[in-house]
């Protein structure tokens, strides 16, 4: 992971490094591990494939689109970090591509969000967010 | 099916140290209170003690923690372990000392953690260290920001949506509990509650409320098991283990396609299968209740009632003193105490006592097995103990 981006939580923590992740979320399209072997995508990066056991792993590009699986709205932020966050949405996305990912989702009016509800990928691109961008946001399709 | 050998170990002994908000201690302190009051209990001294089994902490970081407490007790145990199985160590517990006994390696194992929780540091540090304890995955879910109480959140919320299950009829699991620790004078929390109340408490990650979430303790708890020979001439009556298994589904709640049937699977089955026993069969249950959403997965995947159906099972069944099946009589995590890994060792400590006849004003009359449920991570790691008397 990009240590200098987020140097906060547990830089190093994963075994392996998967750049791709971090970057794809300031510029489309999303991209998620991919096992050259099986030819599945997973969730998350891992040295081998949780499906098939290949090491054989790459970034692949995903459509960035999938359902809501579940979410739930934060009220008391877990470090001063997040404070100027609250209240916001934690989700987790079931993809299109298999995986499901945890993701900050975003919308209007919190009574939109309900599970099942298409969402797709928001690309941080030139957003004031994306000096920020240490999650994936994903928005209401 | 051969019956283990590990399950000729009893349990002797059982003891905490004062819970909830206990000032200028440390937690070697507190886990010396609850191992003299457990040996205390079994009628034994430290001397007797040649097996070991503790946890790493939260509030400390100790190398080696099972070593660290032998010598901050003064002794020297032929067997050690230092185990984190998070809530399911009390349960672990169990089945691993049952194991070094059976092996020959000791004969009494004393198991024992806690800690001030609750008083090292104001309350907002203790719930971002538990926040940053990697429940959420360090790189891909922590960075979103979810407390501990989000990560069930998106378990209820899922719940909900796949069973209909209502934030009242988690409320109730709360309320319920509540009660149970209103007769427990060492509870932290012990004022009756009511489902308004619950539903009227402050939201922490929608659909819990702060009353769904378990509470943050100082505490320490203890229990000692020993050799059925051994147990021959202590004071109290020995408890029997009928049944141990275990169950893993996931570490990280973003990394399963399934969040609502879990590990519990698993661990109740073998458990049940080793015991030879059926739900049914069970007379008191204590599960583990880090939130409310817990106990009704719990209770659908141990088999006391259909998947999907927990949450309508606490409103018409109940889980009270009365019900067919009490559950969690001591007051849980949810209003007894929560000092981290101790808090799955009460639920095995009430149980005991429940054994016993000696849970006072909740005992439940004439219990003869008792199911003990521990529930690690996010839901992800489960430990289930099947506990009775002659």
């Amino acid at each position: 992971m990009r240590d200098d981006l987020y140097p906060s939580f547990n830089p190093g923590f994963s075994d392996v490094s998967f750049t791709a992740w971090w970057e794809s979320h300031q510029d489309l399209p999303l991209r998620l591990p991919f096992c050259q072997s099986c030819k599945r995508h997973h969730f998350y990066p891992q040295p081998f494939c949780p499906h098939c056991g290949s090491g054989d792993i790459s970034a692949g590009e995903v459509s960035g689109k999938g359902t809501l699986y579940s979410f739930t709205i934060v009220h008391r932020a877990p470090s001063a970090l997040f404070k100027d966050d609250v209240p916001y949405v934690v989700g987790v996305v079931q993809t299109l591509e298999g995986p499901n990912l945890m993701a900050r989702i975003e919308c209007e009016m919190h009574e939109q969000l309900q599970i099942g509800v298409p969402v797709h990928f928001k690309c941080l691109k030139n957003s004031p967010q994306a000096s920020a961008a240490l999650f994936p946001v994903f928005i209401l399709s | 099916m051969k019956r283990p050998a590990h399950l000729d170990a009893v349990i002797v002994g059982v003891g905490e140290s004062p819970l909830g908000k206990t000032p200028a201690t440390t937690p070697l302190a507190l886990q010396r209170m609850a191992a003299i009051n457990a040996l205390e209990d079994a009628g034994l001294r430290l001397s007797d003690v040649d097996g070991l089994i503790s946890c790493p902490l939260r509030v400390q970081t100790w190398a080696m923690p099972c070593a660290v407490v032998a010598k901050g007790l003064g002794i020297e145990p032929t067997y050690m372990s230092s185990m984190d199985m998070g809530g399911a160590t009390g349960v672990a517990m169990l089945e691993q000392a049952a194991m070094a006994i059976a092996s020959g390696q000791c004969e009494t194992v004393l198991c024992v953690t806690g800690q001030n929780l609750l008083s090292f540091s104001a309350s907002g540090a203790a719930v971002q260290k538990m926040a940053d304890a990697g429940w959420a995955h360090p790189d891909y879910e922590a960075p979103m920001g979810p407390l501990i109480p989000s990560l069930y959140a998106l378990i209820a919320q899922r719940h909900m949506h796949e069973y209909k299950t209502t934030p009242e009829q988690m409320a109730q699991v709360a309320v319920s509990i509540r009660q149970h620790a209103h007769l427990n004078p060492l509870a932290q929390k012990r004022e009756l509650i009511t489902i308004e109340d619950v539903l009227n408490s402050k939201m922490v990650s929608s659909p819990l409320h702060v009353l769904d979430c378990a509470l943050v303790s100082d505490g320490a708890a203890a229990f000692v098991v020993t050799s059925k020979a051994r147990s021959r001439d202590l004071k109290n009556q020995a408890i029997k283990m009928l049944g141990h298994g275990l169950g893993l589904s996931h570490v990280y709640i973003g990394d399963t396609q399934n969040m609502t049937t879990t590990g519990a699977l698993t661990s109740g089955k073998t458990a049940f299968t080793q015991a030879g026993l059926k739900p049914a069969d069970i007379d008191v249950a204590q599960l583990y209740d880090c939130f409310t959403i817990t106990v009704i997965i719990e209770l659908e995947d141990l088999g006391f009632c259909p998947k999907g159906e927990g949450g309508r099972y606490v409103q018409d069944v109940g889980i009270g003193l009365q019900s067919v099946l009490p559950v969690t009589t001591h007051g849980g995590l949810l209003s007894a105490a929560h000092p981290g890994t101790a808090g799955g060792m009460m639920h095995v400590i009430e149980a005991v006592r429940q054994l016993r006849g000696q849970a006072q004003q909740r005992q439940i009359p004439n219990v003869k097995t008792a199911l003990v449920h521990g529930n690690a991570g996010i839901i992800g790691l489960h430990g289930t103990s099947i506990l009775g008397v002659d």
